[in-house]
């Protein structure tokens, strides 16, 4: 077992506390987290535990309106409008009246969208100069791999990452989050929010959301509309779904009754609906998913799944993890809720604060400078044997 | 390092953002250092501090692009700023 | 594995028919058995025979259709590949025996051996684990050289794997020689495109950096190496399509690095 405790806390206390935030993409948060300081005796080695808690978790999402996605530039004049009144009212609901308390300021360094990352780094910077505060930069995927191991206590499961950038299958090995399979054009959420958006549904609370929504609601569920079916290995593709069933809901809207699929040739009576439309789309979605997660764990042997990132509160692909568990000997999923699942603050202060308890912070303020791809196996992880 | 194509960046502007202290104002030049400029044949930014005022100094190859520099780094410093009013 | 998995097995195969589950992979469970489905059982036979028999059950996770459609066309495409390939000279590859593709179930000819030490059964994986404490040795070279050859040639006759692992080569002893043998073919396909073939390298490459992280970049070098002499054997026009292949791979390469990863 790794002892945690390199690094004391601050100013003699016994506790560390971590400032998280947040800003890769169109979400913006904020978390403060508190580890107590746990002892190493020979008899009760306690060193390896986080025993996390969660003082504040605020989010402040940048909605954009239906048909249109969200933009760099919009995204980071959001973060920037946000930023301190966000940091203000968390450290309030946390209680802390003397930031300089904190033992670390924690950001995300990538992967994610240049401007708005660099809008938080921007502030991240100023509070440690102002405070006298280390700071850690950190890898977005990592920080919801650590948030969801914390959370749901999977001690060493595979891992399926699914959120609007990144779909991957990760497992664990020599100090390293090592990727499985990935996609090999786009990720599983853009391709939802993109579909979202060629139905003009609205964006809030998301579009992944609405969809799902949407497929709760589709009455033909024994009528499947067929999909093209792309797992490669432990890789899948999801470009070419997502190309088609884009031009299907647009012979739908476009009354196209050419279209035999969608419309019977002889009357022009319409066969398929929206609903049944985004029904179809999860269902051959995330059977792919299932079916690398699946894989990935015969592959390395493993019994445990950790479902994290945005997609990853969907309820039916949960059910379907599920339902591929139980037919593997003691099979076992984890999930989170939109709290944690969502990108949030608190993941980023816990993947931080484990790496500044291993010695790990920001020595010279000129590397912290933010990065766009940043891959999820480039972190070493010294916090896991 | 100072090259020869930095002789045609011509369009130059001076600007002066005075500050409470010369710590804020250092502050903000360290803030402000460590991210690499996209273009530096096209664009050139240079951070120095008298006193508590943040000097900064921009170059570059024409107007538009010396517009967008300058706006950019314009909003760093309102972050920088604000942060420093509700923190100090 | 789940009892009613099990259960459903006994249930298709009768009981006259015995079987021993070893694995379960992701979508098939493989058990061995020593009946043979149509030939007469030889009672003169001093060997025990032993089969596999690689059964995909129902899929209760994804939609009926979609577990049908899925378990019919693999089980297929499986099937008729194997009985393609073992026709060519050079490659190795399970013989098929019997298929029931509506049943999800193959029989197959059993292939590979326990490793010494209880390094577990002998596929690639397990043998280059094995191997870990002394990675460079010659054998372990030629194993790979031999492995990248397999797929060389799998490539060159206009066949692709799709789902290249190191669990999914087995290797076998002859005369005291390890011989790497290709399996499951559920994702591979006939093809002439030549995007199939740099995914295919690419799924291999990723495969190898995941799971044997430590040495992935030797190991790639000496399967590309195998690979390669397949194509340099075939003089100009072999040149030439190793080429286009290289060019593609590295392409596909680049794609998945360039992706953007935002959110």
């Amino acid at each position: 077992m790794v002892n945690l405790n390199k690094v004391p806390p601050r100013h003699r206390k016994q506790y560390y506390l971590a400032l998280g935030l947040e800003g890769s993409a169109n979400k913006l948060g904020v978390g403060i987290i508190k580890h107590p300081l746990l002892p190493q005796h020979a008899d009760s080695d306690l060193s390896h535990h986080c025993e996390l808690q969660i003082l504040a978790n605020i989010r402040d999402t940048y909605v954009t309106p239906p048909g249109e996605g969200f933009l760099p530039r919009d995204t980071a004049r959001h973060h920037r409008n946000w930023a301190v009144r966000l940091v203000k009212k968390a450290l309030q609901e946390a209680g802390i009246k003397d930031p300089t308390d904190l033992d670390t300021i924690c950001f995300t360094q990538g992967p994610g969208m240049g401007a708005p990352l660099h809008s938080v780094v921007v502030m991240a910077r100023t509070l440690s100069l102002l405070w006298d505060v280390p700071l850690v930069g950190v890898n977005h995927c990592v920080g919801h791999i650590e948030m969801g191991r914390e959370i749901t206590k999977a001690e060493n499961p595979v891992v399926l990452y699914v959120s609007g950038g990144n779909t991957q299958v990760i497992a664990y090995s020599e100090n390293r989050y090592r990727i499985f399979g990935e996609t090999l054009d786009i990720a599983i959420g853009n391709c939802l929010d993109r579909f979202a958006r060629t139905l003009k549904i609205p964006n809030e609370p998301s579009p992944g959301y609405n969809i799902e929504q949407l497929a709760l609601k589709c009455t033909n569920k024994d009528q499947l509309v067929e999909l093209p079916y792309t797992v490669k290995g432990m890789d899948l593709s999801m470009s070419g779904i997502l190309g088609y069933v884009d031009s299907l809901a647009k012979d739908l809207f476009n009354k196209n009754t050419k279209n035999k699929l969608l419309f019977d040739p002889q009357t022009g009576q319409q066969l398929v609906t929206v609903a049944d439309l985004c029904y179809s789309l999860q269902e051959n979605l995330f059977a792919m998913l299932v079916e690398i997660t699946e894989r990935a764990m015969a592959h390395v042997n493993s019994n445990q799944v950790l479902i994290v990132g945005g997609v990853g509160c969907n309820v039916r692909l949960q059910e379907m993890m599920a339902s591929m568990c139980r037919d593997r000997s003691n099979g076992q999923v984890h999930a989170t809720d939109e709290r944690f699942c969502i990108d949030n603050g608190v993941m980023i202060a816990q993947a931080g604060l484990l790496q500044y308890r291993m010695g790990d912070a920001v020595q010279d303020i000129a590397d912290t400078v933010v990065t766009q791809k940043f891959r999820t196996d480039e972190v070493y992880v010294a916090w896991r044997e | 390092m100072k090259g020869a194509r930095e002789n045609q960046l011509l369009h130059v502007l001076h600007l002066e953002v005075p500050f409470e202290t010369a710590q804020q104002a250092q502050i903000a030049s360290k803030v402000l250092t460590p991210d690499p400029i996209l273009k530096p044949q096209d664009f050139h930014v240079q951070y120095s501090c008298k006193h508590s005022v943040l000097h900064l100094d921009f170059e570059s190859i024409d107007d538009r692009v010396l517009r967008v520099g300058v706006s950019s780094v314009i909003e760093s410093v309102k972050t920088i700023l604000e942060t420093i009013d509700e923190f100090k | 594995m789940s009892g009613q998995i099990l259960e459903a097995v006994s249930i298709y195969l009768t009981p006259n028919i015995p079987i021993e589950p070893i694995s379960q992979g992701a979508e098939a469970v493989v058990f061995t058995t020593s009946v043979h489905p149509y030939e007469p059982k030889q009672e003169s036979s001093e060997t025990s025979n032993k089969y596999i028999l690689k059964y995909r059950p129902p899929k209760k996770y994804r939609h009926p259709s979609i577990d049908k459609a899925l378990t019919k066309h693999r089980t297929l495409s499986e099937s008729r590949i194997l009985a393609k390939l073992s026709q060519l000279p050079g490659l190795n590859v399970p013989k098929l025996i019997a298929c029931d593709v509506y049943n999800g179930c193959i029989w197959i000819e059993f292939l590979g051996e326990e490793l010494p030490n209880g390094n577990g059964f002998s596929s690639l994986k397990n043998f280059l684990w094995m191997s870990a404490s002394d990675p460079h040795n010659k054998c372990v070279e030629t194993v790979l050289e031999k492995v990248g050859r397999q797929i060389g040639l799998l490539h060159w006759n206009e066949y692709c794997h799709g789902d290249l692992t190191t669990s999914n080569v087995v290797l076998q002893q002859s005369d005291g020689v390890w011989e790497p043998y290709l399996i499951d073919f559920g994702l591979g396909s006939a093809t002439t495109f030549v995007e199939d073939k740099g995914v295919d390298l690419y799924v291999l490459e990723r495969a190898v950096d995941s799971t044997h992280s430590r040495y992935a970049v030797t190991y790639n070098e000496w399967l590309m190496r195998g690979y390669k002499a397949v194509y340099h054997e075939q003089s100009k026009k072999g040149e030439n399509r190793l080429r286009e292949v290289l060019k593609r791979f590295e392409e596909v390469r680049l794609r998945g690095r360039k992706r953007s990863m935002i959110g």
